[in-house]
């Protein structure tokens, strides 16, 4: 694994740092936690516990994690799911997510392994405590016929965030859908994780829709991250974007408008033109409100 | 006669995106009803009854996308199938309102959503309304309200 993690401790607060060894010079701030205890004495474990559940980090990262020898399945899932150029960097900055109600920025972050137990059993280590606390949310590409990853989830489930989605995406051609919804059935329901198998080729058009109108392949990911929670992270509604948009007209044009409104309903005499009338002001008011 | 006890709407993984309860009961037993049906109604397979009995009731409950409609019914009141049939109407009026109704649109706007609820289901848990016409006029004339209140406090 490439992306390792450093503490700085400065005064209440730590901030903690990746490096990723393969480029060295890159320093991605990933975090301010506040100390749980106020530093006294030593620095002793008990004193330096870091408290992960208040509500103080943005959990704004999501890893994209292959083998190496599907390095090409993941460069094709980021450009069709999150409509990247650039794949050849370890750490996107500022990825725009959007959707009807909200837009949002995170990170993401690409990785591959050579050997999956051997990443989580690095990922799972104390050192990465920080960096698991910050993930939204893992994608992890994989084969089904060549491994079985499902076996590896409850090593990966004892470690990660409760808020953390993780989504398996299968990139084997011959696996069938209905293989991979019972993976999702059988599945431990004890996880309080979202946890999803998925089943995506690009060259094979899949179905859109189970049995149950559920979304499948990558629209299904697109809807785990659309519904995900995004713990303290800002979300701007899309009504807040259009609003900025349409605020072209000055706010002293809006109230002359809405007088000369007023005298224009009033002077009406048929009340159902009136009616109509003010229902077409207040569609248009109701954009700038 | 239909007499509910409570509706949960559940996501596929277990998270709860709308509770309505239709009798008088503790935050412990609401706690309880809650914790135990939702991962027992996740961990059934698709061809399992849509029927189970639990506690001192039944527990009817249907699958939609990624959403799970769980509703308790009083055994010998409530008809089963009839209690299908409501959680269906309640997600077709959903579907005609939002337009393809999606989980992202019920967590945006669950006030819309615990309306139309309110509109089908009185608070004794007894169907109010089963048009669904009607059902989306009264919603639809509340939005109006809602807009022209808006409108009058720009005007005031």
């Amino acid at each position: 694994m490439c992306v390792n993690v450093y503490f700085l401790c400065h005064f209440k607060f730590v901030h903690i740092y990746s490096i990723c060894e393969n480029r060295g010079e890159k320093r991605e701030v990933l975090g301010r936690y506040r100390i749980a205890q106020p530093f006294q004495g030593s620095m002793h474990a008990k004193n330096t516990k870091l408290a992960m559940n208040a509500p103080e980090y943005p959990q704004n990262k999501i890893l994209v994690l292959s083998h190496h020898s599907h390095n090409f399945l993941k460069t094709q899932l980021l450009q069709d799911l999150f409509h990247c150029s650039t794949t050849s960097v370890s750490i996107i900055k500022d990825q725009t997510w959007e959707n009807k109600y909200y837009k949002t920025s995170f990170d993401l972050y690409i990785d591959s392994f050579k050997d999956l137990p051997v990443w989580i059993e690095e990922f799972v280590t104390l050192e990465c405590e920080p960096l698991r606390n910050v993930m939204a949310g893992i994608i992890l590409i994989t084969d089904n016929r060549l491994m079985a990853p499902q076996e590896l989830l409850t090593q990966f489930m004892t470690s990660v965030h409760p808020n953390t989605f993780i989504v398996l995406v299968n990139v084997n051609k011959e696996v069938e859908q209905e293989e991979i919804d019972e993976l999702n059935e059988n599945r431990c329901s004890s996880f309080t994780n979202v946890i999803e198998f998925i089943n995506w080729t690009r060259s094979k058009p899949t179905i859109n829709h189970n049995e149950y109108g559920e979304k499948l392949g990558l629209d299904r990911v697109q809807e785990i991250i659309d519904t995900h929670d995004w713990l303290n992270c800002k979300l701007q509604p899309i009504t807040m974007i259009m609003d900025k948009k349409s605020k072209d007209m000055p706010l002293e044009q809006i109230i002359k408008n809405l007088q000369s409104a007023r005298i224009k309903y009033k002077s009406m005499e048929n009340s159902n033109e009136a009616d109509a009338f003010a229902e077409e002001i207040a569609e248009q008011l109701s954009e700038f409100l | 006669m239909t007499q509910l006890k409570y509706l949960i709407l559940v996501s596929r993984q277990g998270k709860i995106r709308l509770k309505k309860w239709y009798t008088a009961m503790s935050a412990s037993e609401k706690a309880k009803i809650v914790k135990d049906l939702t991962p027992t109604i996740l961990a059934r397979k698709p061809k399992m009854c849509n029927i189970i009995e639990y506690s001192d009731h039944k527990v009817v409950y249907k699958r939609y996308a990624s959403l799970f409609f769980i509703v308790g019914v009083t055994s010998d009141v409530d008809n089963e199938l009839l209690t299908l049939e409501v959680i269906h109407r309640f997600v077709e009026t959903m579907d005609t309102y939002f337009g393809n109704v999606c989980e992202l649109d019920i967590i945006f706007n669950f006030n819309k959503v615990y309306d139309i609820l309110n509109e089908m289901i009185m608070c004794d848990g007894s169907i109010a309304e089963s048009s669904r016409k009607e059902v989306l006029h009264h919603v639809t004339v509340m939005d109006t309200m809602e807009s022209n209140d808006n409108l009058e406090r720009v005007l005031s």
